[in-house]
């Protein structure tokens, strides 16, 4: 039986990947990462300022699928005005859903993780949702 | 209602086990690989059970039985291409080694710093860093026939870039990517007044619109079983004698030598200097049991099924609604490209599969012709012998509903 792709096309990730958050280009960002796929081709730019330890502004631009686009977006708006210490968190909050595929006992903020979790069912498809939190978990040199 | 496209063989859908297993699936990734029919399993169970042994060596009638296999596959190739000599057929492990092959034992001794190599801007990969690497390690330069607009190569500029430095043109027959079948003969022909050898990489040739390459008379053809009704791992390096004997050994080792001795060796003849080490006996016979199928069906019936199929796909994906094909619309083969207006060609892809039609998405070993044609991805579909209409219908009938899900 095949999963059904709505779980993965979730309105939650429709939403995101329509009516992203924060989306543009932001070239003399003092914080500039690339997410990049070489297999698929997608790619996604992660702007951002931090001061006193906090993402006072962070934004995106690029392409790719709903997907990576509705989890870039998703990452923007969570991590927007957070300090370094609420960031990691927030990594490491995405990263455990999408191993165990349950929201389990987190704040409803974090649902969309359960829908890019779903991800893990596609062939192929897992990197596209964990896109740019792999270069943000870089960024902050989280293990 | 749609006109009918008989096929030429209405039942050869049973001879493929694969689509036996899966009745509902609509296979249309044919350019990645093809399924395999009855016949070639067969033929590899076959050689395991009854047949295994090393060839070329053995004193024992099993193993003069399997070098007889090995060596009949050599001789059905030859057939198949139009060769002139048997010993011209190098088995290799698919079309990226035979490319790699010619590029490291053919031209990387001849090619000084300063020459150059032509290729086009719509190779695959495997046709493409080869010659670039070359290139690099030679200080030579690799020159590039540009692609148009409309997903064909600049004819017109293609005599000023073939230049007295060009020591070699590669080029694909057929675009894995847009499905554009590049005039090779002529190509060919233009080379050879300036003296220049041509590698034709026929990965996307050889099922279906195999040349004659003695007609052709091209200097190196390449093609992968795998994407010819036959199994992974084993491929074909043809080669005019005279450059398969100047060539030197791609790979070192037993069955390519004649004598040994500790400081010194001298290389086995043609084809066996180029086939060191056990090769891909199962594959070949493999291979051979693929193209005497290929062989039994008439070549001509098949070729026009494949392109009034296709064309019925052009026309039924092109009328829906915010979708666009890439690429020529004449002179194309069995494949092509499309773009599908607000949902990304892996979401295509992905929704795709769940209405049981299995496409593919992406960049295809083709990044320098995406970059060109302005797109980051694209969806393609391609066919083989067993597809069908009723295959399309369902494709187009998922878009529709794929296009209206993320409206």
């Amino acid at each position: 039986m095949k999963p059904d792709p709505k779980a993965l096309y979730h309105p939650l990730i429709l939403q995101h990947s329509n009516q992203p958050f924060h989306y543009e280009k932001w070239a003399e960002a003092p914080v500039i990462l690339e997410a990049y796929n070489p297999v698929c081709g997608d790619q996604f730019k992660i702007f951002g300022q931090v001061e006193n330890g906090q993402f006072t502004d962070l934004r995106f631009h690029g392409y790719g699928c709903a997907v990576s686009k509705a989890s870039s977006s998703l990452l923007v708006s969570l991590l927007h005005g957070k300090s370094m210490a609420e960031a990691e968190a927030i990594c490491q909050h995405f990263f455990s859903v999408m191993k165990s595929g349950q929201l389990g006992d987190l704040s409803p903020e974090f649902a969309a993780f359960e829908a890019l979790a779903a991800a893990r069912h596609f062939p192929g498809r897992e990197s596209c949702a964990t896109l740019p939190w792999d270069s943000m978990k870089e960024y902050l040199s989280l293990p | 209602m749609r006109q009918p496209i008989p096929s030429p063989y209405p039942a050869i859908r049973e001879d493929f086990p694969f689509l036996k297993a899966y009745p509902k699936l609509a296979y249309l990734d044919n350019a990645a690989t093809t399924q395999k029919p009855q016949v070639v399993l067969d033929a590899l169970a076959s050689y395991y059970q009854a047949g295994n042994a090393n060839i070329h060596r053995g004193i024992y009638s099993l193993a003069a039985k399997a070098t007889q296999a090995y060596e009949t596959a050599r001789d059905k190739v030859q057939t198949w291409l139009g060769a002139a000599h048997r010993e011209e057929i190098i088995f290799t492990k698919g079309t990226t080694e035979a490319i790699n092959m010619v590029a490291f034992s053919y031209l990387g001794s001849r090619l000084q710093a300063g020459e150059e190599v032509l290729i086009s801007e719509m190779e695959h990969h495997a046709n493409l860093i080869p010659w670039q690497q070359l290139c690099i390690q030679k200080k030579a330069k690799l020159q590039v026939i540009p692609m148009r607009e409309d997903g064909t190569l600049d004819w017109a500029l293609f005599p000023s870039l073939l230049t007295e430095k060009t020591r070699l043109l590669a080029l694909a027959h057929i675009s894995n990517t847009l499905g554009t079948i590049h005039p090779i003969e002529q190509a060919i022909q233009q080379a050879h007044a300036k003296g220049i050898p041509v590698l034709i990489d026929g990965a996307q040739s050889a099922a279906h619109a195999v040349p004659n390459l003695q007609d052709l008379n091209a200097d190196f053809y390449t093609f992968s079983g795998h994407k010819l009704y036959g199994p992974t791992g084993i491929g074909v390096l043809y080669g005019k004698k005279e450059h398969l004997e100047a060539m030197q050994p791609y790979l070192y080792g037993g069955d390519m030598i004649r004598k040994v001795s500790l400081q010194e060796t001298t290389f086995a003849p043609l084809p066996n200097k180029l086939e060191a080490g056990t090769p891909h006996i199962a594959g070949a016979v493999g291979l051979g049991a693929a193209l005497d199928y290929l062989q039994a069906l008439d070549k001509s019936a098949v070729q026009t099924y494949l392109a009034a199929l296709t064309q019925y796909a052009r026309e039924q994906v092109g009328q829906v609604e915010g979708l666009t094909i890439y690429g020529p619309t004449q002179d194309t083969a069995n494949v092509f490209s499309f773009g599908l207006e607000g949902v990304h060609p892996h979401d295509l892809a992905t929704m795709l599969d769940s209405y049981e039609v299995a496409i593919r998405a992406g960049q295809h070993c083709t990044q320098p012709l995406l970059e060109k044609l302005g797109v980051p991805a694209t969806a393609r579909v391609s066919f083989g012998l067993y597809n069908r209409p009723e295959e399309v219908d369902q494709l187009v009938q998922a878009l529709r509903e794929i296009k209206a899900f993320f409206a």
